[in-house]
């Protein structure tokens, strides 16, 4: 019997712990046990034998670290050959005429994965890819993910093991005292992303004894829908006569497991210091218990890597700033790769208090597939929400979708025959909940009863692809009301029909409805307020709008949904607040108040430097107000860090406060040309291959514009190849290399080596916590920089340079 | 020899010793501004219970074989480690990680607000020392004399010895330690450091924090 028929109406039970075991049998501290499957077979045999007998209807091969990170490609198809041989040789051996099966153990590459780490998704999924053939190759039944306290590179593991076989996938993971993985995600999130991709059973393991993993199960059994696994370590470990025995026994241990069976828990074994005592003592136990089985919970959820949202709840906020529709400046980010100015819009709708960001950087002329699939990876870096991935091309939705860390929103899928048969195999396959447009080839119906036909037909067609009903939420479209005085009451009607006689949820993106209106915003406002009392689930809207976020925190209030009135009553003091016209803050009365805008950079005050520079635009040219008061701010601290008189954090103060102020000069000077009038030389800036810290970068980089220059920012970690490259595009005269440790310096060597060969025009000026002059020099830099200032001093030299040899 | 590896979690740590966080953001000896003080005011609050503060850790036999001191795989002809560890014959190996979180907000204000990120990253590293403060303090307790800590990168004990401590020691799956290619570690506010265990105090040893370090410029060198 296949082992998902058999966990349908039976408890199965896994094997425990293997280190412990091969220890005892004299594994030395260091040694791989994997390598063990071929030297020691006799004793894996007898071990994998020894669970069978105990009772164990899976026991897992000896393959937890078997992947190409740690052994070549021979030794590993060995080890795993050896592994899933000696397995077998255990069931045969084994007593007993219980259901056995064989399960290729996989756990965690031991590395980190990008951005915090330097292993790539992709190669992370190609690891995993040759152990999971591998093990399809000798003949397991199923595939075994476990102790992932990484929820990148669960996923990664799980995409693995479906894009190479058919077999059942197990998941489990490893949790803190916090309830969380390592990486922050809580069980909800990893639920939902989980059996969004269609793992068959998944769960908790090692850690901690079973009695303080319960939380966390718990959790899983509150949200799965699929069989829920449990197989904690035997408590803590400790030292008795010189031998490690851990603290929970197999009598205590199998009780407590034997309760989480009684909640739910279908699969269940041990972990660390587990042995065939504890996995006998679970099969006694067991047999008194009556499988129950985990109901469908029906849960339309999303996730990031932190946590999960779950509609109905309450109503959600969808960010829609991140779209470069009707925005000069937006565009123009784009098309400088500026990722800068996306992370700053995700940033900024976040502590406006969005749940979600949409994610949209459709334009014609980039290449959006990259473009949108390195936005959702950078968002993902800075901002824990969930995101709506946004586009109207298939291949850069499915690119972006694979590379997401969690179960996305797709938006969107419509009652096209084509759109239906691109996006729903993406959904199936990654995981997400689907966006569906109330249109067809016929357009959009202009009566709420056929916009509800096309919705069943989607929700059809969505199950022929084995999308469920909780996967879809409908949009059932705000059309323009000054085009149609009936547009309005249409898609109102068609809300509340898909939530009543559908009962599934719907989104709307509120601002169409007032297209070609004067001061939008007020319709906006009350309509989003009447789509709410309909039942609505979601709008995609702008948060930074007044309106948009009054009339969404008094309906809170109203509906009974903001306890204690306390986001209203938070709410509400900003709105006070901004209502003062005087920018000064009256909180910061004990602070020096500025006088002027130059005053306000030299002394650091941010917030103050924008406000004053918005008073100035009014009545002075925006380049005029650089002349006379911010670059003399600017040097003046810059001098005064240049003679030790003001440190670090002051400079960093005043140049965020000028950055503040050149916001405001930069809109102002938008809205007369399309370009960025600041026209200085580039710069190109990067920190090197295989160094994942960029604080330092950031410094200079922050320096450098305020200076004029206009900086390309290549991040972290980034290839020779690629420096290279843009340094050429660019033309740059400049590069800017980072690095912060011993170990990263022969690859800034190698970069600038590069750089010489193909772009021999480029300076480049070297810097970092480890280098030294004679260190630049003898790796063939231009420049050695201690410190920002430095770094801007010597762009302004190259300028110079530069322009005196164009002016003989 | 026991090869069990322990797990130790602290619940909390002493408060954040502010002098420090100056130190570590470069403030050198100027006086805060009250604008740099309410950030920092607002980053600390902010990281209240966010930290997770553990650490793994073993205890090795000290062992001498051709000029070299080995810690079972490690093997290292560092001078100024066999100083340290001259009067033990056995030593605690540990790594030491106060979490992800904070890497997180480093990078998410990298490029909107470097100051933020310098703070937290202040912070971090205020955050990491006293937790091996703390571990110390407790093996102190334990065993009595212990000697300061010393980690790979100090000196000329080459900061590739980092490899063997997490071999040893197991760190990705007992606290979630990992390290790259180019030795460094995820989360980055970590610590991967030796103590050797004495039989009996030894006074002429004790020396600053930065003794040995060769960066003898370093903003934060401490000359004690």
């Amino acid at each position: 019997m296949n082992i998902k028929e058999y966990i349908k109406n039976n408890i199965v039970l896994l094997d425990g712990g293997m280190g412990t075991l091969l220890q005892e049998r004299g594994l030395g501290s260091g040694e791989f046990p994997e390598l063990w499957n071929i030297t020691h077979p006799s004793d894996i045999t007898e071990i994998h034998t020894e669970y069978y007998n105990a009772g164990s209807n899976i026991v897992l091969t000896n393959t937890f670290g078997a992947n190409r990170l740690k052994f070549d490609s021979e030794t590993l198809d060995k080890i795993i050959c050896s592994a899933v041989g000696n397995a077998k040789e255990a069931k045969k051996r084994s007593q007993g005429s219980r259901e056995k099966y064989i399960a290729l153990d996989i756990g965690p590459t031991g590395k980190l994965l990008a951005p915090f780490g330097d292993l790539d998704f992709e190669e992370a999924v190609s690891v995993f890819s040759e152990t999971v053939r591998a093990g399809v190759k000798y003949g397991v039944d199923l595939i075994f993910i476990e102790t992932m306290n990484d929820s990148y590179e669960t996923k990664a593991a799980l995409l693995a093991a479906k894009e190479n076989s058919n077999l059942p996938v197990f998941v489990t993971n490893a949790y803190g005292s916090d309830g969380k993985l390592m990486t922050g995600a809580d069980p909800h999130s990893m639920v939902a992303m989980l059996e969004g991709m269609g793992a068959d059973a998944i769960g908790v393991n090692c850690s901690f004894g079973p009695d303080a993993l319960e939380p966390v199960v718990r959790e899983y059994l509150k949200y799965a829908s699929v069989p829920v696994i449990f197989k904690p370590n035997a408590g803590m470990p400790k030292v008795e006569n010189g031998k490690t025995v851990y603290d929970v026994m197999p009598d205590k241990f199998s009780e407590s497991v034997a309760g989480m069976m009684q909640m739910g828990i279908k699969v269940a074994g041990g972990c660390c210091g587990t042995t065939p005592e504890y996995i006998r003592a679970l099969a006694c136990i067991k047999n008194g218990i009556c499988p129950s089985d985990n109901k469908s919970k029906c849960e339309t959820v999303i996730s990031s890597y932190t946590h999960a949202i779950s509609f109905g709840d309450k109503p959600l906020l969808i960010g829609e700033r991140i779209n470069p529709t009707g925005k000069k400046a937006f565009k123009e980010a784009i098309r400088n790769n500026d990722i800068g100015y996306i992370l700053k819009e995700g940033i900024r709708q976040q502590e406006c208090g969005v749940d979600v960001l949409d994610v949209n950087v459709g334009l014609p002329e980039i290449d959006e597939v990259g473009f949108l699939t390195r936005a959702v990876c950078e968002l993902q870096s800075v901002c824990d929400l969930p995101l709506q991935i946004d586009t109207a091309n298939y291949s850069a939705m499915e690119s972006a979708v694979r590379r997401y860390n969690g179960k996305p929103l797709i938006n969107s899928v419509n009652g096209k025959e084509e759109s239906m048969r691109s996006i729903f195999p993406i959904a199936k396959k990654y995981g997400g909940v689907v966006i569906a447009l109330t249109l067809d080839e016929n357009g959009i119906p202009d009566t709420s009863e056929k916009r509800v036909e096309i919705a069943k037909k989607i929700l059809k067609t969505a199950s022929e692809y084995g999308i469920e009903k909780k996967d879809i939420i409908f949009d059932p479209l705000a059309l323009t009301v000054s085009a149609d005085k009936n547009a309005a009451d249409v898609t109102l009607s068609t809300v509340e029909a898909i939530r009543k006689d559908l009962g599934c949820h719907t989104s709307l993106g509120i601002s169409n409805v007032s297209f070609g209106l004067p001061v939008r915003d007020m319709i906006n406002a009350t309509y989003f307020t009447m789509a709410l009392t309909k039942g609505l689930s979601a709008a995609i809207m702008n948060p930074y709008s007044n309106e948009m976020m009054k009339a969404y925190r008094t309906y809170m209030v109203l509906a009974g949904l903001d306890d204690n009135c306390e986001k209203y009553i938070g709410f509400a003091s900003s709105v006070q607040l901004s209502a003062v016209t005087e920018p000064v803050k009256t909180e910061k009365a004990n602070s020096n108040s500025a006088e002027g805008l130059y005053d306000a950079i030299t002394k650091g005050m941010k917030s103050e430097a924008a406000a004053i520079t918005e008073q100035l635009v009014l009545i002075t040219d925006p380049l005029e107000i650089v002349q006379s008061d911010i670059i003399p701010a600017l040097d003046s601290v810059g001098k005064g860090f240049e003679d030790k008189k003001i440190f670090l954090p002051q400079l960093l103060m005043s140049a965020e406060a000028a950055k503040a102020a050149f916001e405001v000069i930069k809109r102002e000077m938008l809205k007369s040309t399309d370009k960025d009038a600041a026209g200085k030389m580039d710069f190109v800036i990067a920190t090197v291959r295989g160094d994942i810290h960029d604080i330092g970068k950031n410094i200079v980089k922050l320096l450098l514009e305020n200076y004029g220059f206009r900086v390309t920012d290549l991040g972290r970690d980034v290839k020779p190849e690629v420096i290279v490259e843009t340094a050429k595009k660019l033309h740059a005269p400049v590069v800017g290399l980072s690095a912060l440790m011993t170990t990263t310096v022969p690859a800034m060597a190698e970069t600038i080596r590069l750089i010489k060969k193909e772009a021999p025009w480029c300076k480049v000026v070297v810097g970092g916590a480890v280098l030294t002059q004679e260190y630049a020099d003898s790796i063939g830099a231009d420049k050695y920089a201690r410190d920002a200032m430095e770094t801007v001093r010597y762009a302004e030299q190259i300028e110079s340079l530069m322009k005196q040899k164009k002016g003989g | 020899m026991s090869s069990i590896i322990y797990l130790k979690e602290y619940a909390s740590l002493p408060p954040v010793d502010i002098g420090e966080l100056f130190r570590y953001s470069g403030l050198g000896k100027s006086e805060p501004s009250y604008e740099f003080l309410s950030e920092v005011d607002e980053i600390i609050k902010d990281a209240e219970g966010k930290l997770t503060f553990k650490i793994c850790y073993r205890s090795v036999d000290i062992d001498y074989s051709d000029n070299c001191i080995m810690l079972e795989n490690l093997r290292s002809d560092s001078g100024l480690l066999k100083r340290r560890l001259k009067n033990s014959s056995k030593a605690i190996v540990f790594a030491a990680t106060v979490g992800m979180w904070i890497d997180r907000k480093i990078i998410r204000y990298g490029s909107v607000s470097p100051l933020k990120s310098l703070i937290y990253e202040a912070l971090g590293n205020e955050r990491i020392e006293a937790l091996c403060d703390e571990f110390e303090n407790d093996m102190r307790k334990k065993y009595q004399y212990t000697t300061d800590r010393f980690s790979p990168g100090y000196g000329d004990f080459d900061i590739g010895y980092q490899r063997d401590i997490f071999r040893m020691l197991d760190c990705q799956r007992k606290i979630g330690l990992t390290l790259n290619e180019s030795l460094m570690m995820s989360p980055s506010k970590s610590v991967t450091a030796i103590m050797g265990i004495e039989k009996c105090g030894d006074d002429g040893e004790k020396t600053g924090k930065c003794e040995g370090c060769s960066l003898l410029n370093c903003t934060y060198r401490i000359n004690d």
